[in-house]
């Protein structure tokens, strides 16, 4: 496996002092010991010196890896999985790096090796387009996807503080690419927008601009997905926030209000306005069977008045008159038609009053 | 015994090695490394290809990083044109171009930094002078109909984005004051525009009546759409009994109307009759029990009261 080495990494020193040991331990020996049998059993150890030498060159590249080989420092090529001899330490070196692993960098938050989580206030608070102050945590993805510049283009200084290894290019570069364009693109939203409305699209660019100053600095990292995580408005805005959220179902619930009002009040009025063109209706009708049945009662009696005119308006009077005069008081007046009113017949004294 | 003579060479090639390096001979030069030899502090060459190289042993080496470098500019405050300050956080990338012209002019990489980062500051100071903070975080803001506001990134004259063409001046002026250093600046980059620390308080302040506006606005709108439709069920409500007031009275005159026809047109075929029996109908109505009559004793109805010779009254 890779591990990661600063910039003032010198394998050469190494190299010095074990050549050295060596060189000086073979010189004496053979100083020392100067006879036949002796010479073939020296041959013989260094021999066995030189095999094991060469064996620590036998590595093995696993399914997901790649290995990166320097000769003498410089690079010779990538090896891809198997089993492989490379010259040994100190002429050759090799650098095994899983490629294929999704790893992932933090911003805003850090989880530490014990799992617990603690914000960071300086990473996460950014100022959005319309000059607010909006809290977000995002997560990278990314694969190493170009071992060769993964490991030689890019120098990283790290920060150990925030448990950001120094060497690759995936600790503070990847940071600070990461920070840049993320605050690049909220930066260039309003608050809304990131808060809710348009956070696919801040994913999106920020993704974007990450991979861009990724190549643009030759990397080798691929990212493969930008996530936000928490993306809310800081601690001390929050219940500005919340009533916002509170105003707009107020909003809802008095809209709703009105359409139960709607609801409730319009079949009603369809309901009571039925009533009054059907009661309209029915009084229709009614005039109409009523005028109808007087009609041909009239036309019927007409028809039996017309065969005996005379007679028939004589006792039609007579009847009438029968029926009504028994109720009322009546005076008659005598014949003589002076209209004296003293000469009177009171034809009933039952009923009325005496004038 | 070819085997082990094989061996034995390596062995001793190794072994010439390992004296050659103790003599300070033979060094290498890493993949991400330029090596600058120098004899008694006189710069001699520059080794700027990797691999295994010799030098006499009164030289010694200087080695350079000759990847892509990081300098972690301060944070500095500065004033936009409106004399609004921002805090601006960025930092540069560079390569070592020149190994030797780097060694002579800024010695390693730590004097580097505290040089290039002065002038990326000064370049980003004078351009963030000449710009409206808007150019550099945010934008122009536009409210939708809806209340929600949306931001539109700032562009120059030229149609390019004010953020960037600004970053590009910021690139050239640096790249033009390192010229001479042997280096080639590949990158300036805000990393953070802020607010300072002591603005924040008020940002915070803005931000909450803000959203007092958004939300009194919200709630207004509410108000207005429950007023509007209760209005308009109100206004149905009372078109709908008009309406049926209309329809009720033209069917009410359409059954006056038919009756009249029917009757009319009944009585039409004799109307003294009709008025001699609704006559009689009529007096059996109002003249109700009490009533008082005055009545000639000549009229019709006595005719026979006082004799019966059809002809006493006429």
């Amino acid at each position: 496996m890779f591990e990661p080495g600063g910039p003032r990494q010198r394998p050469e020193v190494q190299l010095e002092e074990i050549l050295r040991d060596i060189g000086s331990g073979i010189n004496g020996v053979i100083r020392r010991l100067g006879g036949g049998g002796i010479r073939l059993i020296i041959i013989g150890a260094l021999a066995l010196l030189a095999i094991v030498w060469l064996a620590r060159g036998i590595y093995q590249v696993g399914p997901r890896e790649q290995a990166a080989l320097q000769l003498f420092g410089q690079f010779q090529n990538i090896e891809e999985s198997g089993l492989h001899w490379y010259f040994p330490p100190p002429i050759g070196k090799r650098t095994i790096v899983d490629v294929e692993v999704t790893r992932s960098m933090e911003l805003g938050f850090f989880t530490t090796s014990t799992g617990s989580v603690s914000d960071q206030r300086e990473e996460a608070l950014m100022i959005t387009g319309d000059l607010n102050i909006v809290n977000v945590q995002m997560v990278v993805q990314y694969r190493i996807a170009d071992l060769e510049r993964y490991l030689f283009q890019v120098d990283d200084p790290g920060e150990p503080l925030r448990g950001v290894a120094p060497g690759n290019p995936e600790g503070r570069t990847l940071k600070d690419a990461t920070e840049a364009a993320l605050r690049q693109v909220v930066g260039q939203r309003s608050i809304d927008d990131v808060l809710v409305i348009r956070r696919e699209e801040v994913q999106a660019d920020a993704r974007l601009l990450l991979q861009q100053i990724l190549d643009d600095y030759q990397t080798g990292i691929q990212v493969l997905n930008v996530a936000l995580q928490t993306v809310r408005p800081p601690d001390q805005v929050r219940a500005a926030f919340d009533d916002v959220v509170n105003a707009r179902v107020d909003k809802e619930s008095r809209i709703n209000q009105a359409k139960a009002y709607q609801q409730n009040q319009l079949p009603r009025a369809e309901g009571s306005a039925q009533q009054i063109v059907q009661s309209a209706e029915a009084f229709k009708v009614e005039r109409i069977a009523r005028a109808t049945g007087e009609a041909d009662r009239f036309l019927s009696v007409l028809e039996e008045y017309q065969k005996s005119k005379d007679v028939t308006r004589q006792r039609l009077y007579l009847e009438a008159m029968e029926e009504i005069l028994p109720g009322v008081t009546m005076f008659i007046l005598a014949q003589d038609g002076s209209g004296n009113l003293l000469q009177f017949l009171p034809l009933k004294d039952d009923g009325g009053t005496t004038p | 015994m070819r085997i082990i003579g094989t061996v034995l060479g390596i062995l001793l090639l190794v072994a010439v090695m390992a004296q050659l390096v103790g003599f300070g001979v033979v060094y290498t030069v890493d993949q991400t490394e330029y090596v600058v030899v120098t004899q008694f502090g006189e710069i001699k060459r520059a080794v700027t290809s990797p691999g295994l190289q010799f030098k006499s042993p009164v030289e010694s080496v200087v080695r350079f990083d000759k990847r892509l470098l990081r300098i972690d500019v301060p944070t500095a405050s500065m004033p936009d044109k409106d004399s609004q300050f921002l805090e601006i956080d960025a930092y540069v990338r560079y390569k070592i171009r020149d190994p030797r012209v780097f060694l002579e002019n800024l010695r390693d990489e730590f004097t580097a930094s505290g040089r290039i980062g002065n002038l990326a500051i000064a370049a980003l100071r004078s351009q963030v002078g000449q710009r409206d903070r808007r150019d550099i975080i945010g934008g122009d803001p536009i409210t939708l109909g809806d209340g929600t506001i949306i931001v539109k990134p700032r562009v120059d004259a030229d149609g390019s984005p004010a953020r960037a063409s600004m970053m590009r001046l910021v690139l050239d002026n640096v790249r033009r004051d390192t010229a001479a250093f042997g280096i080639t600046v590949e990158d300036v980059r805000i990393m953070r525009a802020d607010f300072p620390v002591a603005a924040e308080n008020s940002v915070f302040q803005r931000m909450r009546t803000e959203r007092d506006v958004q939300a009194q606005r919200l709630r207004a709108e509410g108000e207005e759409q429950y007023l509007t439709i209760t209005a308009d069920v109100d206004k149905q409500v009372r078109v709908i009994n008009a309406n049926a007031d209309r329809d009720a009275n033209i069917l009410r005159g359409q059954g006056e109307a038919e009756a009249i026809a029917i009757l009319a047109e009944a009585l039409e075929s004799d109307p003294e009759f009709y008025a001699f029996r609704r006559s009689l109908e009529a007096y059996s109505k109002f003249l109700e029990k009490g009533t008082t009559l005055v009545l000639s004793a000549d009229s019709d109805l006595f005719r026979y009261l006082e004799s019966p010779d059809p002809s006493s009254g006429e």
